[in-house]
């Protein structure tokens, strides 16, 4: 499993020991935030959304299990697996700390291998959320712009050359300095046809001018640049 | 329509593996008035094709046991012989992914098996006609209108098409509707999601990673991919995602094992390539 990218937040008040994990997990192309507290912690689990907290059972007067606590308060908090850290082998705080919603626990001195093998492990098994939207969600539409090239025009459509072919019969609206040039800016259009592919990903879709006029038709037969296609 | 009185026949070149489909096919074809040849390796149906200038040609994507070799055909036939020839894939793959690479590199449309003769015949018609004892390409047809060419500086449009949001994960946001996007494609998308998600009420520029288009009903959809490199962005997402809609998140996560990790093979093949300009 690929590590890079994904991020871990240590919770520990040790300076030299987050310094070393620090380099252990950032060299494995983990996103590293820390933080020494269980509030910094809170705070930092709710910015960040890691992937994963390494939590100490010991934070300086506080305890780790003050921060198993908080955290599930937080909305799907569930997504985001916490693994235990501990000197002491208190067999007691470590079944808490399991009845609190840690997902694992390793033992100090941290054994580099046994860390990263248990982090793979329990990003595998609690995949994080994401979000689906049925076909009628109004907060789902979306609205694409894209670019394109008008290579040629006659009288009543144009050929637009873009990389995305456009479904037959969609209304839509060419935004072009030459278009506004010719008087055409008004006149809304209809793709017509299907998108024929041109080279590297591009088609030529046909797009009509609808309800263009004689006058604004004029002006396109008598244009001078005549280059039959 | 390609019936005419004319001793002239179009040809179309056929490539198949099959014998028996390739038998099944010319008889097909002799409904329409036409010249068919068929084969059965590639070597010898290109020199035929670069030769004798057909109509025509249909490609089956899997040759033998190379699967895809139709696709380096189609991508070798548009490089020699250009942009003119009508290529049909008729092949029993159907899966998305094959249908929007044929038509990247160049298939002009696309049949699935068991052949439909009905839908294959209409399908060349729309393609090819006969004018005169010649082979005019049915495209070509415009009432008689020809085309001005607009000089290349003046070229420049842009227009707006709507999509949906299907789906938004950690490592991008899936779109879906009526119209096919090409892999590479810049695009500026707006939704009230995004502006949920990032808190402005604008476009936000995305370049098409992914793509997909079922042939039956013609619905199309890509994956657009999160700037992975961007920690800050990340983490937006991630927050955002865990914020959403709690009970439709907990209920997700239940079935969540096969889908999440589709998402991430998309993302595993990802180079890092898009970035909301925030």
């Amino acid at each position: 499993m690929d590590l890079r990218g994904r991020s871990v937040l240590v919770i520990d008040d040790d300076e030299d020991l987050c310094k070393l994990l620090n380099k252990l997990l950032a060299g494995s192309g983990l996103n590293v935030a820390r933080a020494a507290t269980a509030t910094d912690g809170l705070a930092m689990l709710k910015q960040k959304a890691p992937h994963i907290v390494l939590l100490d059972i010991n934070l300086g007067g506080e305890s780790g299990l003050t921060f198993l606590k908080e955290k599930r308060e937080l909305p799907n908090s569930d997504f985001i697996p916490v693994v235990m850290m501990s000197s002491q082998t208190d067999k007691r705080l470590l079944s808490l700390s399991l009845a609190l919603g840690a997902v694992d626990f390793l033992a100090k001195p941290i054994n580099s291998q046994k860390l990263l093998l248990k982090i793979k492990k329990h990003m595998r098994d609690g995949p994080f959320p994401k979000a689906s939207f049925a076909e009628d969600d109004n907060e789902a539409v979306a609205d694409i712009q894209c670019d394109g090239k008008i290579s040629h025009i006659n009288e009543v459509s144009c050929l637009l050359n873009t990389s995305s072919k456009i479904k037959n019969g969609t209304d839509l609206k060419l935004e072009s300095v030459f278009l506004n040039e010719m008087g055409l800016g008004s006149i809304s259009n209809k793709a017509v046809g299907f998108g024929l592919y041109t080279s590297s990903g591009h088609f030529d879709n046909e797009i009509a001018f609808v309800g263009i006029n004689e006058e604004k038709a004029k002006k396109i037969r008598i244009m001078k640049t005549y280059v039959k296609k | 329509m390609l019936k005419n009185n004319t001793n002239f026949k179009p040809l179309i070149i056929s490539l198949d593996d099959d014998v028996d489909f390739n038998a099944l096919l010319t008889k097909v074809l002799t409904k329409l008035d036409v010249e068919t040849l068929t084969f059965t390796t590639v070597e010898p149906f290109k020199k035929m094709v670069e030769n004798k200038k057909p109509a025509l040609v249909i490609v089956d994507l899997n040759l033998g046991d190379k699967f895809g070799e139709g696709l380096k055909v189609i991508a070798d036939l548009r490089q020699k012989i250009g942009d003119e020839l009508p290529i049909l894939v008729l092949t029993k793959r159907a899966g998305k992914e094959d249908v929007s690479a044929a038509f990247e590199l160049g298939a002009s449309d696309y049949l699935t098996k068991p052949l439909d003769d009905i839908l294959l015949l209409a399908k060349i018609r729309q393609f090819i006609k006969i004018s005169q004892g010649k082979v005019v390409q049915a495209k070509e047809e415009t009432g008689g209108l020809s085309y001005k060419q607009i000089p290349s500086h003046q070229q420049d449009a842009y227009f707006h098409l709507g999509m949906r949001i299907q789906e938004i994960n950690e490592f991008g946001i899936k779109i879906t509707g009526q119209h096919f996007f090409s892999r590479g494609t810049p695009i500026k998308i707006k939704s009230p999601l995004l502006y949920d998600l990032f808190g402005e009420d604008r476009h936000y520029s995305f370049i098409v990673h992914q793509n997909w288009l079922e042939n039956e009903t013609g619905k199309a959809g890509a994956f657009l991919e999160f700037d992975a490199s961007n920690e800050d962005l990340m983490a937006k997402v991630r927050t955002w995602l865990l914020q959403r809609g709690k009970s439709e998140l907990v209920k997700l996560n239940s079935t969540a094992p096969a889908a999440s990790s589709a998402g991430q093979t998309q993302a595993n093949n990802a180079k890092p390539v898009t970035k909301p300009k925030a």
